[in-house]
């Protein structure tokens, strides 16, 4: 979702049906929505920050392994590259056959 | 109109803040059984697990690939299998993508099927797939980990899946079974399941497996579907192979 310039100006940026004070222009979020057989259309859910969480399917894996998601509290996915952005370690060879 | 119960916004908000909290604690329960996954204790392997990959003969330390953590997800293949199974194709379809962010966090994702090594690869070539997928053909693997059984071990009802005894699974499901070419008997010799390992000092421990509903989590399209208007809403077998599906209905989706 996005924010207004207003918004982003006042530094308090409703999410996550709260308010934060935050400096974003954009956060994550998912909407389902519902179109009958005559067209009409309606909004049925939305939701954002950890309520996504399950569709970041790496954590469900993560949260299976014996050092769970092993992230730094105060920067949570300070980890996570661009998948063609990842440097190859030279000790490690690729993650993928091809 | 829609027959379902409609509502202003101010209504819809108060209930999807019931739901929140509710939600809320879930996350909460969810990060809670992480902990919990990872105080379990790891149990030493010391027995020769022989894996056939790309690379050539693997055993089970060299899967990590110098990280010191490794899941495997038991992939239904069977070698008698034409082709990998719909169910576990679409699961496959979506860790495709997580296994390199995984790869750069200390845990290496493989696949590990019983079919031979040549059949998995082509299989892995028309999906169009990434993963690495090693063929434990030959090797005690799929067995100690209960997602493969024998056929006396179907004769006998000494099939344990799960953590519980199950006897004879649900079935036959034989249009499921056609699509990887066997009968129902052939197709359920193989189950789907994950596990997880741990590298240390050079010695591999087993931490955790899970199987049936514990791998949800895992398959990213249902996590999607739990919060479309319908739910799953599933009647029948719909799962196809994503280049399966008719392509006069999926043309003006995904191109």
């Amino acid at each position: 979702m996005s924010f207004t310039p207003e918004q982003i100006k006042s530094g308090v940026l409703p999410y996550n049906y709260s308010k934060f004070k935050m400096k974003i222009d954009e956060l994550q979020g998912v909407s389902a929505c519902y179109r009958d057989r005559n067209g009409a259309i309606y909004h049925t859910y939305s939701s954002y920050a950890r309520g996504i969480d399950l569709m970041n399917t790496t954590y469900n894996f993560l949260d299976l392994t014996a050092k769970g998601r092993d992230e730094n509290p105060d920067s949570t996915q300070d980890w996570v590259r661009y998948h063609d952005e990842y440097k190859r370690r030279s000790n490690e060879r690729s993650a993928n056959d091809d | 109109m829609t027959n379902h119960k409609t509502g202003t916004r101010e209504e819809w908000l108060k209930a999807r803040l019931d739901l929140l909290k509710a939600e809320k604690e879930l996350t909460r329960r969810s990060d809670e059984l992480a902990r919990r996954r990872q105080e379990l204790p790891w149990v030493r392997i010391d027995k020769e697990y022989p894996f056939e990959t790309k690379e050539g003969k693997a055993s089970l330390a060299d899967l990590f690939r110098g990280r010191s953590q490794l899941l495997v997800y038991h992939f239904m293949f069977g070698p008698d299998y034409t082709a990998g199974c719909p169910h576990c194709s679409a699961i496959a379809d979506g860790f495709n993508g997580d296994a390199v962010h995984l790869a750069n966090h200390d845990v290496m994702l493989w696949a590990v099927s019983r079919a031979p090594l040549a059949k998995l690869q082509a299989y892995k070539k028309r999906m169009g797939w990434s993963f690495p997928w090693a063929s434990s053909l030959g090797s005690e693997f799929n067995y100690d980990f209960n997602v493969s059984f024998t056929e006396e071990q179907q004769r006998s009802g000494n099939v344990y899946y799960n953590y519980s005894k199950i006897g004879a699974p649900a079935g036959p499901h034989v249009e499921l079974a056609a699509s990887v070419g066997t009968d129902w008997p052939a197709y359920i010799r193989e189950t789907p399941g994950m596990s997880a390992f741990a590298l240390e000092d050079g010695v591999v421990y087993h931490t955790y497996s899970a199987y049936a509903r514990g791998l949800d989590g895992l398959w990213g399209m249902y996590q999607w579907l739990d919060r479309a208007p319908r739910g799953r809403n599933e009647t029948g077998f719909w799962i196809r192979r994503h280049d399966e599906y008719d392509r006069g209905a999926s043309k003006d989706c995904c191109a």
